[in-house]
């Protein structure tokens, strides 16, 4: 799964760090923390909320903001987190006082990846709305 | 088996029962022992606003009628069909194309109708004696002003006309007769015994078919007593109020030896309260306003159809048992809402009435925006869209019934006694509707639970679900009638629990 996500990822995020999330066994739990969030979403968009009053095509989009704001915030602070602490990449640079920590790229490049995640994520809630509304009482029409 | 109810609505009170009777059959009301109604209005009074009103809104409930593709289910909104004549008869050379029965020669003076000038003289002294001046220069096509005696010698054609004998030759066992009329005027007053005369004693008249049928017919009829005044003139001639009561309970005597026993049921009404209006015959003549005792006349006949055959049995032309009623309110308030009423007609009435007011409220303040926000129910197929909201069905038919249900509604509103059950001036909330009454508690017994439009909506999609319609006719119709009932007896189960489905 991991080497997939690893093939996968690599064609359009930065591959260092998508190197050190392969490293650490990240992709799996992340991507599936995506999936869950999106989901989760769209759920409750159809099932539990499931109404007139907030089953127009910007409450759908405001469903969707919200999953990529959390998915954002589960992205970004992983990488930091993980940056926090800094597993050695290369012991003997290291050694020569050469820093070479894993996520080690800065938070500019984390947050380009929380962004890419955050697209991914929005795909996701699409594909999973359009698969799911079909059964939902008074959304079955949104967001078309 | 189809079984026709025939209704004989005579003169103007006749006419606006038969309105009364039609909103309540656009509500959905139940009559569950007949399968279509047959109205013949039976008024001279061509002129007369009430005939007129009732007349156009009986087109548009069959426009509706006819519109729709698919079998409505009982409860449904314009479940029972109105036919008239010319629908139901195998042959009719063009009579009875409307509910309107034609009496010939109404145009003359009464003097004129039995040629008085004609006469010998030993006749044209007994026509004066039994007949004033006044009566014998009335000109009939303002109707009989408060005369029966000039109305039980006219409406006599009644036997001889062609209506008549198509009404005898498709009348079958299963069908049943109910008669309208008002005890203090002059049609109904006059054409009631007259046309239960003509029924029971059918086998007297040669020119007609089934009649044993017709002998042992199942047969009820309103007496409306007096539920309106007239204002008091100068003028000799006009129908004076004061007689109102003496005519009554001479009539009453009457009814009481000569009529009651022929009928399987006779109900009463009448209301000491009341309003007075302006006396005007003429080319505007009566137009009055809707009253609640119209509506609980309407009742009535509603209870004549849901009577069973059995209670309605008739040997050799007298009803095995027949049954007088009274109509009563709970509260004696001027002012009634649904809850002055009694139980049992609260389990008649609030339910399709109620929806009928919110189908009414829906189709002015909400459809056009459903369909620009493409909700589930709107938009799948068949879709209720533009183009339809602005065709016939909508525009002329639907709303039109919607104009005249709501003049309906506030003439009753502001009569005396009025009958003011619904906040109809709303916008959006309708938890304040059914007046007396709110909306169940919310979640946790906190609030109240909202209910507005679009909780109509909602009711309506998950009915729509999986189910298909010919037509966005029938779409609106079938959806709302479903919708409007789901929604008021989950949101309202105070006023139904005692009739919740």
């Amino acid at each position: 799964m991991e080497d997939f996500l690893f093939s996968f990822y690599s064609t359009f995020v930065d591959e260092s760090l998508i190197e050190d999330l392969y490293l650490e066994t990240l992709l799996t739990p992340l991507t599936i923390s995506i999936l869950v969030i999106m989901l989760l979403g769209a759920v409750v968009f159809y099932y539990v909320i499931n109404s007139i009053r907030f089953g127009q095509r910007k409450h759908w989009f405001l469903t969707m903001g919200i999953g990529g704001i959390i998915t954002f915030t589960v992205i970004f602070s992983t990488c930091v987190n993980m940056a926090g602490q800094e597993i050695v990449r290369n012991e003997a640079n290291i050694k020569k006082g050469i820093p070479d920590y894993r996520f080690d790229q800065g938070t500019s490049i984390f947050f380009t990846y929380g962004l890419t995640m955050v697209l991914l994520a929005m795909i996701l809630f699409f594909i999973f709305s359009m698969l799911i509304k079909w059964w939902s009482t008074n959304s079955r029409k949104t967001p078309f | 088996m189809p079984a026709k109810l025939y209704i004989f609505a005579i003169g103007g009170t006749g006419s606006r029962v038969l309105k009364s009777l039609t909103m309540l059959m656009a509500s959905g009301i139940e009559m569950n022992e007949v399968t279509e109604v047959v109205p013949i209005i039976l008024d001279p009074h061509k002129d007369n606003k009430d005939v007129q009103r009732t007349e156009v809104l009986i087109n548009k409930y069959r426009q509706i009628r006819a519109s729709l593709k698919s079998d409505l289910v009982k409860g449904d909104f314009f479940y029972t069909p109105i036919k008239t004549l010319e629908d139901i008869v195998r042959k009719s050379d063009g009579i009875g194309t409307t509910p309107m029965l034609t009496l010939k020669d109404s145009h003359k003076t009464f003097k004129d109708y039995i040629d008085f000038e004609g006469l010998n003289d030993a006749n044209k002294a007994l026509a004066s004696l039994l007949f004033s001046k006044e009566n014998l220069d009335t000109e009939m096509d303002i109707g009989f002003v408060g005369n029966p005696n000039i109305g039980s010698v006219v409406l006599n054609q009644f036997a001889e006309s062609d209506e008549f004998k198509n009404f005898a030759s498709n009348f079958t066992p299963n069908d049943r007769i109910f008669i309208i009329s008002s005890i203090f005027g002059g049609t109904g007053a006059a054409g009631f015994p007259l046309i239960l005369k003509n029924i029971r004693g059918a086998d007297k008249n040669p020119k007609l078919t089934n009649t044993e049928y017709l002998k042992n017919a199942k047969i009820g009829a309103l007496t409306v007593m007096p539920y309106f005044g007239i204002k008091p003139t100068d003028d000799k001639k006009v129908v004076d109020k004061s007689t109102f009561i003496s005519k009554t309970k001479a009539a009453l005597q009457y009814y009481a030896r000569g009529v009651n026993k022929d009928l399987n049921r006779m109900y009463y009404i009448g209301d000491l309260v009341n309003l007075d209006y302006e006396y005007d015959p003429g080319k505007d003549g009566q137009q009055n306003n809707a009253h609640f005792v119209e509506l609980a006349s309407a009742l009535a006949i509603v209870d004549f159809a849901n009577a069973m055959d059995t209670d309605l049995e008739t040997e050799n032309g007298k009803p095995k048992l027949p049954v007088y009623k009274e109509f009563g309110i709970r509260e004696d308030d001027e002012i009634l809402n649904l809850k002055s009423l009694s139980v049992s007609t609260q389990q008649v009435l609030s339910l399709p009435l109620s929806q009928l007011v919110l189908f009414s409220l829906y189709l002015d303040n909400r459809l056009g925006s459903a369909i620009d926000s493409r909700i589930p129910w709107i938009v799948e197929n068949p879709p209720i869209d533009r183009s339809f909201s602005r065709g016939n069905f909508v525009e002329i038919y639907l709303n039109e019934f919607n104009q005249l249900f709501k003049e309906w509604l506030d003439e009753m509103k502001n009569n005396r006694r009025a009958f003011d059950a619904y906040l109809t001036d709303t916008n959006d909330d309708l938890s304040g509707v059914i007046k007396g009454y709110s909306p169940k508690k919310g979640v946790l017994g906190f609030g109240t639970s909202t209910v507005d439009f679009k909780t109509i909506d909602e009711a309506n999609n998950s009915i729509v679900k999986g189910k298909n319609y010919p037509t966005p006719a029938d779409k609106l119709i079938k959806v709302m009638s479903e919708g409007t009932r789901k929604v008021l007896s989950e949101k309202f189960p105070d006023l139904f629990q005692n009739i919740k489905k």
